[in-house]
Formats: structure tokens, C-alpha cells, sequence
């Protein structure tokens, strides 16, 4: 079965995570999805279950009991088959940004509606993305000019991604950034979620350069 | 009127000093009025006695004065034509020495009177009339002197005329003035002064050396410790009255002796008083410091005139200074003594006998080697290698000493800063009145702290109190005794004080403001969560209905948020605010399938900054309305315009609903309490509802730009 997909929810409050693992299983069609309440779990069962050729994607609270969910993020970022969604309360309070600069694709508000949640699970699968205003000018803030990175690793945004966060940074939704540009709402879900993956590269390669300013590598 | 007048210190002490000044004029013209002679024979080593720089003649040898006429009018020795010789006795009686001079001073007011010396020349000799402008360095220096002396007695006196000390000093000043006087007048002695003349101006001298020493050793008799009783003094004074009597009435050479023998008991037994009293009053530090400054002036002024004098004598060199020179030395321990008895300023005195020390010290060096290398070589080049060899010892020695008190002083000042903020930042406040009494005990390690009242940091007791108000407002601390009783407070302890106080008031004030921050911040979330959060739940506590309960959870949730967005640091624009207004907001409608037109306006690039309370007055009212829309209007579209005027934010949101009733339930606590908010930050909000429709508009004055932050905003 080529399409079948892993899911693993990682979270510590089991009600929540009940219901998530029921409304992404459904989603994604997945019939046993791996529930987690703590990094330790959720490693365990990804060296158990975790089938390579399958692709995962895996739902990870950001504030479990034995550490951030971004490590685990962090692990999953040499899994090139596993897609990580940062869930959290609120999407501004910095630890989403440290977790799409680890790695994760996007981010799911956990304390909204669940069928909300389910609407954005399914707009996940789509294409969509999850950004904020916030997120957008941090983003923007970060990404424009990379001053510590070497010139050779190319994470400057280009002009469209650029429009792209200016417009969500001012308030716009996707679909009124989509029609703001002219261009259709999946272009926009492309360019932040190439946005994001620079954030990534750029987070990695500040990290190699911090580690090799101190001698690590 | 003029009583009144004298009872100031001031104008009394110029009333006296005027006065002073005219008798000093008057002994001078006195002084000048002495007659002088054409002659004035010199003695000469080997005993001989010469006129004018001219050939000597033997001592014994006769000299006739003859009158114009040419008749033989007296015949004396050469030495009997020596001035200045020393008078004692009465001028009374013929044959003696007095009578003589007392015909050698009428003869020569005779014109005409020649002198044969023994080699038969003839040499005129009349009388000189004295003027003022023959009064010579040596006299004006005397009475400079005494001047002095008196001025410095009245000033004691005037400022403490009711102390026995300063009486006592006064005396002394008056018999210190007197006896120069007449060392100036005896100066001018010459073969024209009657003898009797020279009879009195010695016994004044006498006199005054008698009041000089009396005074003293009544003045150290009861200073500072009433030692002797007064009776005693006053009998010991009579009795020297007497002698002096007992002197003027029965003259000879027993009596004399006897006179300076008791001028010299009298000025031994006054140091020994000195001493003692030095000695009894070494555990007060106010006595001690006047002693140490007493015995630092003497012991100068002593090593000075022997430096001066006796060296010379003993080395057989000529001796520095003439005589009135030499004295002047003694008007610097005068003046320190008018210093201790008047107790004026004594607590700055301390540094100062150091000081003095000190350069006591460089003289000391500097003259000793003056006189080593005017005994080793010929006498040329003798002060300048003085100098050299002082400057190679004394200015190195002084670098380190000034660098040693500078890093004492920079880590004193450290410390200092220290302590004051100790006491600012104090845990807690009741902590404050002993850490700053710690840092004070520190600072002079006084042997009492005790309350006390004063308005800014003042010496009291003469130095030996430091009365330091409180930086805290609490009651004033006076210290007692600084260094654990060693020293007196001295002004830079006082300007130390002052700067302390300042210090840590200026510390306590900051501090204040930092916890009344802290205090409304605190006050402030309290209230937000108490008014939102609290609120919501609280009606959250009484729906049945799971969904809304849901509902009112995330809001709680995203109040919350507002709040702990408002405990951040970061500043919130007006741009950055509204677009996140509205990302939330229309995402929230689409969700609920209400369709929305929020055109972008000018407030989306405007950067000017929000305060946390007028943002969560903003969020909390246009998320009250989009709920009620959401829940209650059954609206279909909603119409929402933010724009920028009259100084403020003027937000209208419109929808197709069934309006509402603006005074019903169905409003909610929330919209209520959002009106609230608006109208307390000077906002005001307006409703105007129907069928087809409700319309709500507020207006929120906000800061203008140009109070706005230097920082860069995230667009430009």
C-alpha cells in the first residue's frame, strides 16, 4: 500500500490527545495512529512502529513533561519521509517559531474548536498552511537579511514570499493575501511553506556556525 | 542701639580691633619718639671699642666729653659709651652706673658737646631726634607682633567671653603685646635715653613677661580641666605683683635674678600644666586633637628659633634671623592656642597638624642638609643641593603616598556604592533603617548611634558628633565619636554624609518608582483577569449548553493571551495590532460562514506605539462584537472600517443581523464592561441597532506618532 501513512500525536493532556488521534486518524485515514505523552513514548514508539517507507506525520505538543517537542522535531528532521505539525495554544509566544525553524511544516491551534481543528487537519491536507500575522513579520524580520549566515547557503527571501509575508503580517488571510497578489491561495500555501523551510536551512546552518565557532565540529 | 551693636561677635571684634590698632600706633609713635644718638660705639672682638668703623680703643681707656666752650664736662671708660648695656638697679644715687648715663644723656642735648677718645681725636656727639621712619624692620616687627597677639585675644575672647580660657588668653595675648613693645623700644636704646626711661621700659617688660606667663599657666591651670583652683591663681598672681613691686622699689641684681627665675619657673610650669591637662583629656577626641595641635605649633615654633638661633650659636655660624624674627615663630603657636581655646573649626584641624608635621618634616631635611653641606664644603651651591637631595627623598615618597590615598579612595567610593544600594534595594523596606545604619556604622565606625533631629548633615560638639538625617525619612542618626573615639568628624566626613544621604535617597526614590511600577503592573493584571478571564468563566460556570461552554473557554483562553501579550516587553504598535485584529477576527467569522469586508486602511502602516491597555481594549471590543455577531445576529455579512482621526481610533462594525435590543441581557456583561473601558481611557462607544441591522462605533484616542518609539519598525 503505497498511500499508507503513519500518524503519531505527541501529548500530554490525554483528553486532547484522544481526540486529535481520532479526528487525524480519520482525516488522514489511518487506522492505529501512535499516541504519545512524552518525548520518551514517542521515541519508543517510533523505534518500534516507525516504518521508513511510510510517510509520517506526526502532531507534536511543544511543552511535554520530559522536554520540547522541537527536539523531537529536530530528531524527525533526518526522517526526510516525516512532515512534523507543532501543535500549541498559542501560536505567538516564540516556541512556534523555534519549532518551524527544527523543522516542522506547519502549526495547528490546539485550543480551538475540534471541528475547527479537523477543518484545519483537512486543510493541511490539501496544501493549506497555518500562519500568522505575527509569525509573518517575525518571518519577515528574521528571514530579509540573514546577517550571520555564510553567503554560500541561499535562505534570502525572494521578492514574491516577501509580498506574501507583508500581506499576512498586515492581517490578511491566505485566500485575501491569494487575491491581494493574484495568484491563487496554493501558490501562497507554496511560498510559506518554502518560507518555513528556509527558516529551517537558516536555523541549521546558524547552528553549524555557532558549533564550529566553539571548536564542536 | 550701640550696646546691641557690640553684642555681635563681629562688630564688637572690629570695635576692639580698631581700638588695638590705635595703641599700637600710639607705642609706635612712642617708640619713634626715643632720641637717638650721633655716636654709637660698637664693641669689637678683643675687648676693644670703636667709633664708626674706625680704630678701636681699649675698653678701660678714658673718654672726656667736653662742652663748647671747652670745658671738661665728664670723664668716662669706652665702655661706658656702649649702648644698650644692661641697666639693673635703681637710677637713683650718685656714682652708679645710672647716674652716669643719666649725665651722658643730659650732656648731649647740650650743642655743641665733642668727645676726646683716648688718642685725643675729637668727635661730636649731640642727640637725634627719633621719627617714625627711623623705626627699623626688627621694631615694626615686634609690634606686628603684638598686634597679632591682641587680635587673636580679642577674637577667643569675643567668641567666648564668659570662659575662663578665653580670659585667660586674652591676658596672655595683652602681656605677649606688651612685652614685644617694649623689646622694640629696647631696641632703640642709645646714649640719649635717660636711664630712667630704660628703668621703666625694662620693668614693663618684666611686667609683661610676668602677665604672659601667669596668664598661661592660669590658662592651663583650668583648660580644659579646672586643675587649680582659682583662689590659687589669683594668690599667685598678687604674689608676682608684689615681686615686681618688691623690684621697682628695691633694686639690685638679687632681686632681678629672682624675676627671671620666677619668668622662667612660670613658662616651665606651663608646659607641665599643658602636659598634664594633654595627658588627663587624651581619651576625648575634640581635647586631644587641641592638644595635639597646641604641642604640633609649639614643638615647630621651638624647633624653628633653635634651628634658627641656637644651631648657629652652637656651630659657630651667624645666627639665621635677628631676634624679633626668631619671636615670630612664637605667634604660630599663639595662634593655635587661640585656635584650641576658641574651639573654632578644631575638627578640620587634625588633617591639618599632619600636614604640618609633615612639612616640618621636608624643613627639617631640607635644613639639616643645609647645614651638613655647609660644614663639608665651602658654602656655595648649599640650599639648591638641599633642595636636590629633599626632592629626591620627599617627592617620590609623596607620589606614593598620594597614589596610596587615591586607591583608597576609589575603593572607599566603590564600597560606599555599595552600601547605598544595599540599603535602596533592601528585600524589604522595614529592612532599610538598620542596613543604613550598618552602612554609616561602617562608614565612621562610631562608638554611638543614637536619634537625633537635624535637616541636613551638621558636625555638633566641636567634631565630636555627626548629626546625619535620614535618607529614608525616618529620624536623623547622630554618630558619636568617629573611628571608634580616635578622631573628631571633620568636614569631608560631613560633606561625605550629605553625599551618602543624597546617595541613597536618590537610590530609595528610584526604587520607589520601580516597585510602584511593578505594583500597578501587578494591579493591573489582577484586575484583567479578575474583569475577562474571571468574568468569562464565571458565566461559563452557568451555561448548559456544552458548545458555548466551549466557546467561552477559548475566549477565556484568548484573554489570557491578551493579558500575558501585555506582560511583554516588546511594544505593540498600532500597525502590528491591528492586523492581528483582524487576522483573528475575520478568521473567526469565515469559520462561523459570515462573510467579511475589512478594507486595509492608513492604521495598517501607522507605527505609533499602543499602551498594553488601550490593545486589550481594542481586542476585548471587537472580539465582544464578533462573538455577538457570530452568536446572536445570524448575520450573514459583517462590514467592518478602522481608521485614524481626531487623535484616535475610530472603529466601526456593521452587520446584516436582527439587531438587538441595546439594553437587554442578551448584550452580556462583556459588551458592558468593554463601554466601561472605552469611556475610562476618554473613548466613547455608540450603538444604533435594528431589523436590518446593528451598527456599533467607538472611537479610542490613542498617543500621537511623534511620542512614538525610536525604534526601527518591522516594515518600513
Amino acid at each position: 500500500m503505497a498511500n499508507q501513512r503513519q500518524l503519531l500525536i505527541v501529548e500530554d493532556i490525554a483528553a486532547l490527545r484522544q481526540a486529535l488521534a481520532e479526528r487525524a486518524a480519520a482525516v488522514f485515514g489511518v487506522s492505529e495512529p501512535g499516541q504519545a505523552e512524552s518525548l520518551a513514548v514517542a521515541r519508543a514508539w517510533l523505534k518500534t512502529h516507525r516504518r521508513i517507507e511510510q510517510p509520517l506525520i506526526a502532531l507534536i505538543d511543544l511543552g511535554l513533561p520530559d522536554g520540547s517537542g522541537s527536539e523531537l522535531i529536530a530528531e524527525l528532521a533526518a526522517d526526510s519521509n516525516a512532515s512534523c505539525i507543532v501543535t500549541t495554544i498559542f501560536e505567538d509566544d516564540g516556541t512556534v517559531m523555534q519549532a518551524l525553524g527544527a523543522g516542522a511544516e506547519g502549526y495547528l491551534l490546539k485550543g480551538e474548536d475540534i471541528a475547527v481543528i479537523e477543518e484545519r487537519l483537512r486543510g493541511l491536507e490539501r496544501g493549506e498552511v497555518a500562519v500568522s500575522p505575527k509569525i509573518a513579520r517575525l518571518l519577515l524580520a528574521r528571514l530579509r537579511c540573514p546577517p550571520r549566515l555564510q553567503p554560500e547557503i541561499d535562505v534570502a527571501l525572494t521578492p514574491r514570499e516577501t509580498d506574501v509575508l507583508r500581506a499576512i503580517g498586515r492581517g490578511l488571510t491566505i485566500g485575501e493575501t491569494a487575491h491581494a497578489l493574484d495568484v491563487g491561495a496554493h501558490t501562497v500555501g507554496t511560498h510559506v511553506k518554502n518560507i518555513y523551510r528556509k527558516l529551517n536551512i537558516a536555523s541549521r546552518a546558524e547552528a553549524a556556525i555557532e558549533a564550529s565557532k566553539r571548536g564542536l565540529v | 542701639m550701640l550696646k546691641a551693636l557690640l553684642r555681635q561677635p563681629a562688630m564688637a571684634f572690629s570695635a576692639l580691633a580698631v581700638a588695638a590698632l590705635l595703641v599700637h600706633v600710639a607705642a609706635a609713635l612712642m617708640i619713634a619718639a626715643l632720641p637717638g644718638a650721633s655716636l654709637t660705639a660698637r664693641l669689637t672682638a678683643g675687648g676693644q671699642v670703636t667709633f664708626d668703623e674706625q680704630a678701636g680703643h681699649p675698653a678701660g681707656a678714658k673718654a672726656v666729653f667736653v662742652d663748647e666752650r671747652g670745658r671738661e664736662r665728664l670723664v668716662v671708660r669706652m665702655a661706658d659709651l656702649l649702648s644698650g648695656l644692661d641697666v639693673r638697679g635703681r637710677p637713683e644715687g650718685p656714682g652708679t652706673t645710672q647716674e652716669r648715663y643719666r649725665r651722658i644723656s643730659e650732656l648731649l642735648r647740650e650743642p655743641g658737646l665733642r668727645v676726646r677718645l683716648p688718642d685725643g681725636q675729637m668727635v661730636p656727639a649731640s642727640a637725634t631726634r627719633g621719627t617714625i621712619r627711623s623705626l627699623d624692620g626688627g621694631a615694626w616687627l615686634a609690634l606686628g607682633i603684638g598686634l597679632c597677639a591682641t587680635l587673636a585675644g580679642l577674637w577667643v575672647l569675643v567668641l567666648r567671653p564668659r570662659e575662663w580660657a578665653a580670659r585667660m588668653f586674652m591676658l596672655s595675648g595683652l602681656g605677649l603685646a606688651l612685652g614685644v613693645i617694649t623689646i622694640a623700644g629696647y631696641e632703640r636704646v642709645s646714649l640719649a635715653i635717660d636711664p630712667r626711661t630704660l628703668f621703666w621700659i625694662i620693668q614693663v617688660n618684666y611686667l609683661s613677661a610676668f602677665v604672659f606667663g601667669s596668664a598661661v599657666v592660669a590658662l592651663f591651670a583650668r583648660y580644659p580641666l579646672p586643675l587649680v583652683p582659682i583662689p590659687w591663681l589669683v594668690l599667685a598672681a598678687v604674689a608676682q605683683g608684689v615681686l615686681w613691686i618688691v623690684g621697682l622699689l628695691a633694686p639690685g641684681p638679687d632681686v632681678f635674678s629672682f624675676q627671671v627665675a620666677v619668668v622662667l619657673s612660670l613658662g616651665l610650669l606651663s608646659l607641665v600644666l599643658a602636659g598634664v591637662q594633654g595627658w588627663l583629656s587624651r581619651r576625648d577626641p575634640a581635647l586631644r586633637t587641641a592638644f595635639i595641635l597646641i604641642w604640633t605649633s609649639l614643638l615647630l615654633c621651638i624647633g624653628l628659633f633653635s634651628i634658627a638661633n641656637l644651631v648657629p650659636q652652637l656651630t659657630g655660624l651667624p645666627p639665621m634671623m635677628s631676634e624679633p624674627v626668631a619671636a615670630s615663630g612664637f605667634l604660630l603657636f599663639y595662634l593655635a592656642l587661640a585656635v584650641a581655646v576658641a574651639r573654632y573649626r578644631l575638627f578640620d584641624l587634625g588633617a591639618w597638624s599632619v600636614n604640618v608635621a609633615l612639612s616640618a618634616l621636608v624643613l627639617i631635611v631640607v635644613l639639616a642638609g643645609d647645614f651638613g653641606l655647609v660644614l663639608l664644603t665651602d658654602g656655595t651651591w648649599t640650599v639648591s643641593l638641599a633642595f636636590l637631595s629633599a626632592a629626591i627623598i620627599w617627592l617620590p615618597l609623596r607620589e606614593i603616598l598620594l597614589r596610596r590615598t587615591d586607591r583608597a579612595r576609589n575603593r572607599r567610593d566603590i564600597l560606599l556604592l555599595r552600601g547605598a544600594s544595599e540599603v535602596a534595594f533592601a528585600p524589604r523596606p522595614e529592612q532599610q533603617p538598620e542596613l543604613w545604619r550598618r552602612l554609616l556604622d561602617r562608614q565612621f565606625s562610631p562608638l554611638t548611634i543614637e536619634p537625633a533631629a537635624c535637616e541636613a548633615a551638621t558636625i555638633r560638639a566641636d567634631g565630636r558628633i555627626l548629626a546625619v538625617p535620614s535618607p529614608l525619612g525616618g529620624p536623623a542618626l547622630a554618630l558619636g565619636y568617629a573611628n571608634r573615639g580616635n578622631r573628631l568628624f571633620n568636614s569631608e566626613d560631613k560633606s561625605l554624609a550629605a553625599a551618602l544621604v543624597a546617595l541613597v535617597a536618590e537610590m530609595v526614590d528610584a526604587r520607589m518608582a520601580y516597585d510602584r511600577g511593578v505594583r500597578s503592573e501587578r494591579q493591573r493584571i489582577a484586575r484583567d483577569l479578575h474583569d475577562d478571564v474571571g468574568a468569562r468563566l464565571m458565566t461559563t460556570l452557568h451555561r448548559g449548553d456544552l458548545e458555548t461552554v466551549h466557546a467561552d473557554v477559548r475566549e477565556a483562553m484568548a484573554d489570557m493571551r491578551l493579558i500575558i501579550d501585555g506582560m511583554s516587553d516588546q511594544v505593540r504598535r498600532l500597525s502590528d495590532l491591528v492586523a492581528d485584529l483582524r487576522h483573528e477576527t475575520v478568521n473567526r467569522l469565515m469559520l462561523a460562514h459570515v462573510t467579511v469586508d475589512w478594507p486595509i486602511s492608513a492604521m495598517f502602516d501607522d507605527d505609533r506605539p499602543m499602551e498594553a491597555v488601550q490593545a486589550r481594549v481594542l481586542f476585548s471590543v471587537v472580539r465582544e462584537l464578533t462573538s455577538n455577531v457570530i452568536r446572536h445576529a445570524g448575520a450573514r455579512a459583517v462590514w467592518i472600517s478602522s481608521d485614524l482621526s481626531d487623535g484616535g481610533v475610530v472603529l466601526c462594525v456593521r452587520d446584516d443581523g436582527r439587531g438587538f435590543d441595546p439594553d437587554s441581557a442578551m448584550l452580556g456583561n462583556g459588551l458592558r464592561n468593554v463601554r466601561k473601558r472605552i469611556e475610562e481611557l476618554g473613548g466613547s462607544m455608540q450603538s444604533n441597532s435594528g431589523p436590518q441591522g446593528s451598527l456599533i462605533g467607538i472611537f479610542l484616542p490613542v498617543a500621537s506618532p511623534e511620542q512614538g518609539m525610536a525604534d526601527t519598525p518591522v516594515f518600513d
